[in-house]
């Protein structure tokens, strides 16, 4: 029971938040219009060219971790620590700012892959990896190195920990019974330097999607270890060895990890000496901000975002995430009216007055549905869709219309207690006569109750972090548990958008494809699964003196950190 | 140098000296103890602050006003206002309602276990004295705020919760205390002359030895009162306090206790943090003063 | 003597397993089960009827004293269950850990001592003099401010603002580690914060110690044939006043290592306070319940050491 629940809430956690990390782990630059951009960035920008040397020391945002390893990554923080580490054969590269669409052009930007052939379009692919690549310890990285990878990412006894890549051929049958290397049909070694990848079924989202990990590993360092301890290898699993710019030198748990630059990186050679991630306490890393013991930390609370940008030292970032905060009504509960009940909500409540509470106007307003379901694949709203623009009266006309009892109070479920976020929206449901009553569940009760036993009249949820829309799908699709590869939390059910989605994801041509996708849009538009409100927005604080690492600079368009171009200006 | 504590056990001390009232002696004994007075007074404007929350402010301690976000002290909200809004100062008021009765529930806990527990260890003796005490001695073992974060983890979240949580672990300390009182009571002539007139253990219990421990027992509610409110405090940062929007002192400190409101927010964490330490303080004083007032003596009293 | 010390220490392990029996009762209030947490994640059970065999092969389905037998079995052999988030051995975690809340405590608690018996001695010696209402005024401050708002004043103004030193963490990130004066720096906060909060105690001990020696028979008899204050001061009444603080330091142990899951946290000290935050913020119960575990252990050997000692320095005490 235990076990199975845990799992499950790993899952939730990954498929929601921890996929926003990842889109936020790789530091995703904003569009120069989300905030006006420092004046030190100017500054910085006429000061003298790239320089080498120093040290840069970030706190990722997390207490500790035991394991860096790619089949534990667990959310944003974690991938920050190991992605100057270990790398992929490709990135997808559209996805990085979660706004971008998804164009004919769509590229990846190759890493360990040099080139890409596309044998069938969103199936098969193969991959001439580079071959002046090392590993850290010295060895040379060739194609067997890809194999094992994807042969323990897919088998049982690893995949359990890492989620797998249950699209590959094969996989499915090796992560349920285990086998060799040998049942993995898909993955196909040609040569030393050329591997051949087939999916079982088309999947668009495959290659660059952040949740599809080929992240690869070295095979010489697990060659005499049983495929069940692979994961926890030491010292491979506190200091991975890998390809990137930069190489683990010393770990001290739950303190930090300290890195130096690698000299023999097929990239080029790092600007950096070294970066140390540190493990501090939220709180903690806002003061050592301050201080200047720290140069790089994410994510800090708004007051202290506001308050640290302000500062001399410090210089700031934002950047959308894909992530959108939506509020459910349970659908169960309410199942004639719930369609109206999130339009109400939509035109209720002032949103940018939330937002200005919640996030101080940083995050971009997205009371519309369509893009959340467009996400990746269409830029502009098809005709017909709903403009859901602050309207009290209309809000009042739907209640109404519904016979909307306002002595009724709706039971908020809310986990741990409630946040900034919740409370502003029980005080602007107020102003249009709902009354919402808190119900606070314990952290590890929240997911049975909520998510299983659906108690709750209304909760807020933030998802779809990932642009994958194969991901986005778990979420709205037909009757789909957690257990069966969905996370239908609120039994929302559409068959003929159920449908449509399953054509669009079989559809091979992407103009097709784009169509059946307007389609998904207005069919959730006229029968709502969720009131969504705005797409979340990461913030990040750095020490001026940190260069290239923000927007504004000409990796703007790379999806991870260049941490081999960041530098740091000598004052 | 003067001695203001008799080393005699308290009973004797009373026997000798009949010629005022135990009650008036120890009322002289603590108005003699100024910070004591001040400490009580302080306790008692506290309650009435509590009790009368309503009549103090006009404010709702729990809804949200978005118009005034973080808002320094101003002619409108003396004490400024909160993250979404809400009066600092009508929060710190209702707070002292929620902080005070998690407090004095708590404590009142403790009391009825450890004097229970005391009582029929020191009046019944023997066997049942010895598995008590060494349930005791066990229970004391437990870091009782690690004991207090274990309890709260597995429990559902309410204010109930919390009251139990604190209140069931601390009563190791007085129960040894009520324990030894009773001890020496029981061999004392006035209940053997008392059993042997016929009295019921009840009524002995009630007559001849619960006056006697009353002194410990209020000195150790004083104390357990000041160490409730602080436990609710660092439970409540820890995330395991009341729930918000219900407001408590702990978690309105808890909730502005980072660098940033330290800096630029004060007026959301001083009220309270200054009413947990003027609480305790005040709380601490008066139980010091009725320590020395009653006369108890006490080695494992804390201080 | 002898014997009371032998029946201190048979009578340990009986608590000990006092400790395991209320540790697991609150265990199985948890959502989640104990015994099921014992199983290594990585011992491949990936199918459910795996699992259901692994159940009934460990008895999970048996009558809760025989769970708890069976969880106590694995307990003696070392094995303190898995973590529910990253299914690491907690008995290792809790090994890695300890060293750095020992050290930080153990620092802490003699500092503790020393100050603030020598701040009591003082009060008591100087009984209602100002110097004497300070030191308690102080002291009763020093209990009265929540711990965590302690170490966020100590961290802002003489880490962030002065400099004067490291804000967090045990070392400088990426410098060497081990027993040196950089580790020391590193500690100076922390500890001041844990001495601070635990000084009281031992300041209002010491000075009632005072009180009750200056007034004994022996120091009036000491005065009695001429001795010198002094010499009366330090042989009778310092001896006679300090034998009982022995006692007091498994007294305090349980405050400092519940106050170390707030301090530890804020200062990023790698202890098992910091590991017990985090199991607390994801409800990893496993490890939450090896700390309280272990915590109780380590009370319970400290206490046991201070009462051998007192024991032995102080010869009246018997076992009652």
């Amino acid at each position: 029971m235990t076990r199975k629940e845990v799992s499950r809430r790993d899952f939730l956690r990954a498929a929601g938040l921890g996929a926003a990390g990842i889109a936020a782990a790789a530091c995703i630059p904003a569009p120069q219009s989300a905030v006006p951009e420092p004046a030190q960035q100017t500054e910085s920008m006429e000061a003298a060219g790239p320089v080498s040397g120093g040290t840069l020391t970030i706190a990722p945002g997390a207490l500790s971790f035991t394991n860096f390893t790619p089949w534990k990554v667990r959310g944003t923080s974690h991938y920050r620590v190991f992605s100057p580490v270990v790398q992929a054969l490709v990135r997808g590269q559209e996805w990085g700012d979660g706004l971008t669409p998804q164009t004919k052009e769509f590229k990846i930007t190759p890493e360990l892959a040099e080139k890409v052939d596309v044998e069938e379009p969103d199936r098969v692919w193969v991959f001439h990896l580079r071959q002046n690549v090392k590993w850290h310890d010295g060895r040379p990285f060739t194609a067997d190195d890809v194999m094992w990878s994807w042969f323990a990412a897919t088998h049982r006894d690893v995949a359990r920990q890492s989620g797998g890549l249950p699209q590959i051929k094969g996989a499915m049958n090796l992560g349920e019974n285990g086998g060799t290397m040998e049942d993995l049909t898909g993955a196909q070694k040609i040569d030393e330097y050329t591997v051949r990848l087939e999916l079982e079924e088309t999947d668009f989202d495959f290659i660059s999607s952040p949740n599809t990990r080929m992240d690869i590993t070295p095979k010489h360092v697990f060659e005499d270890v049983p495929l069940d301890k692979v994961v926890d290898h030491e010292p491979f699993a506190g200091m991975p060895i890998g390809t990137g710019p930069f190489k683990c030198t010393q770990l001290v748990a739950d303190q930090f990890l300290a890195m130096e630059r690698n000299d023999d990186y097929w990239g080029g050679k790092p600007l950096l000496d070294g970066i140390i991630f540190r493990f501090l306490d939220g709180n903690t890393a806002v003061a050592a901000l301050e201080k200047g013991e720290l140069d790089v930390g994410f994510t800090p609370d708004l007051a202290s975002f506001q308050r640290l940008q302000e500062m001399d030292h410090l210089a700031s970032a934002t950047f959308p995430t894909p992530c959108y905060w939506a509020y459910y009504i349970n659908i169960n509960r309410f199942p004639d009216t719930y369609h109206q009940l999130h339009q109400a909500l939509l035109y209720g409540i002032d949103i940018d007055e939330y937002l200005a509470v919640t996030t101080g106007g940083l995050a971009v307003r997205d009371n519309y549905v369509f893009s959340h379901i467009g996400v990746g694949t269409l830029n502009q709203p098809p005709e017909g869709l709903t403009d859901y623009s602050f309207d009290p009266d209309k809000a009042q006309a739907i209640l109404e219309e519904i016979n909307w009892d306002f002595d009724r109070e709706l039971e908020f479920s809310v986990e741990g207690e409630p946040t900034v976020g919740e409370e502003t929206f029980q005080a602007l449901a107020a102003n249009m006569g709902l009354k919402l009553k808190f119900k606070v569940f314990h952290p590890s009760a929240f997911v049975p109750e909520v998510f299983d036993n659906l108690d709750f009249d209304i909760y807020s949820n933030v998802q779809g972090c990932s642009t994958a829309l194969g991901h986005f799908w778990r979420i709205v699709k037909c009757g789909g548990t957690p257990d069966a590869g969905g996370i239908n939390w609120n039994n929302y059910c559409n068959p003929e958008l159920d449908e449509v989605y399953a054509a669009a994801m079989q559809e091979k041509d992407l103009d097709k494809r784009v169509e059946l996708m307007k389609q998904v849009a207005l069919l959730v538009d006229q029968n709502l699964n969720g009131a969504p409100f705005f797409r979340g927005v990461g913030r990040l604080i750095f020490n001026s003196r940190v260069q290239a690492i923000y927007p504004g600079t000409d990796y703007a368009k790379s999806v991870r950190v260049p941490h081999e171009k960041i530098w740091l200006k000598q004052t | 140098m003067s001695r203001t504590r008799s080393r005699a056990s308290p009973q004797i001390a009373e026997q000798q000296l009949p010629v005022d009232s135990p009650f008036a002696r120890s009322l002289r004994r603590f108005l003699r103890h100024r910070v004591a007075v001040v400490g009580s007074l302080i306790v008692l404007i506290l309650v009435l602050i509590a009790l009368t929350a309503p009549l103090i402010t006009p404010y709702d301690p729990v809804k949200a006003n978005l118009r005034e976000i973080d808002s320094p002290p101003n002619g409108r909200h003396i004490f400024g206002t909160d993250q979404v809004g809400r009066d600092v100062l009508t929060r710190v008021v209702y707070g002292a309602r929620v902080s005070m009765s998690v407090g004095i529930v708590a404590v009142s806990l403790t009391t009825i276990i450890g004097v229970v527990i005391g009582g029929l260890g020191g009046y019944v003796g023997g066997r049942t004295d010895d598995l008590l005490m060494r349930f005791t001695e066990l229970v004391m073992m437990f870091p009782t705020f690690i004991l207090m974060i274990t309890l709260a983890t597995v429990l559902e979240p309410s204010i109930f919760t919390l009251m139990l949580v604190i209140g069931l672990f601390n009563w190791p300390g007085l129960a040894r205390l009520v324990r030894g009182q009773v001890l020496s009571l029981r061999e004392t002539e006035f209940v053997t002359a008392a059993r042997t007139v016929g009295a019921t253990d009840w009524r002995i219990m009630w007559v001849h030895i619960f006056p006697h421990v009353v002194g410990p027992v209020v000195v150790s509610m004083t104390l357990g009162t000041a160490g409730a409110i602080l436990a609710e405090a660092g439970l409540s940062y820890l995330g395991l306090g009341v729930q918000a929007p219900v407001p408590s002192w702990g978690g309105m400190v808890s909730r502005a206790a980072n660098f940033t409101a330290l800096a630029i927010f004060p007026w959301q964490w001083l009220p309270p943090g200054m009413a947990i330490t003027l609480a305790v303080l005040a709380i601490n004083f008066m139980g010091d003063g009725l320590r020395d007032a009653l006369d108890v003596r006490s080695r494992h009293g804390g201080i | 003597m002898t014997e009371y010390i032998l029946r201190r220490l048979l009578v340990t392990p009986v608590m000990v397993l006092g400790v395991t029996i209320l540790v697991f009762v609150m265990y199985n209030l948890a959502p989640g089960d104990p015994v099921t947490a014992m199983i290594d994640p990585l011992e491949p059970t990936s199918s459910q009827v795996d699992r259901e065999a692994m159940r009934e092969r460990l008895g999970l389905n048996k009558p809760i004293h025989v769970r708890y037998l069976i969880w106590l079995r694995e307990l003696l052999r070392g094995n303190l269950g898995y973590s529910q988030v990253d299914g690491h051995s907690v008995a290792e975690r809790i090994a890695q850990t300890l060293p750095a809340t020992l050290l930080l405590q153990a620092t802490s608690l003699l500092l503790a001592i020393l100050i603030g018996v020598a701040l009591g001695l003082v009060s008591g010696l100087k009984q209602y003099s100002n110097l004497d209402h300070a030191l308690s005024f102080f002291a009763f401050f020093g209990i009265s401010v929540p711990n965590f708002f302690v170490a966020i004043l100590l961290m802002y103004f003489l880490s962030v603002k002065l400099d004067w030193f490291p804000l967090a963490g045990m070392w400088t990130p990426g410098q060497s580690t081990g027993l040196n004066l950089d580790l020391l720096h590193h500690m100076v906060l922390p500890v001041l914060a844990n001495v601070i909060l635990s000084l009281a105690g031992y300041m209002r001990y010491t000075r009632a110690s005072v009180l009750d020696a200056l007034g004994a028979d022996y120091v009036t008899t000491a005065r009695s044939k001429g001795l010198p204050e002094r010499w009366v001061i330090i042989r009778h009444v310092f001896r006679n006043a300090l034998l009982p603080v022995v006692t007091l330091v498994g007294l305090s142990l349980p405050s400092l290592l519940g106050g170390s899951f707030i301090l530890e946290q804020l200062f990023s000290w790698p202890g098992m306070g910091r590991l017990g935050y985090t199991a607390l913020l994801a409800r990893d119960y496993p490890v939450i319940m090896a700390v309280t575990l272990t915590s109780a252990v380590i009370v319970m050997l400290a206490n046991l050491a201070s009462d051998i000692a007192y024991g032995f320095v102080d010869p009246r005490v018997r076992y009652d």
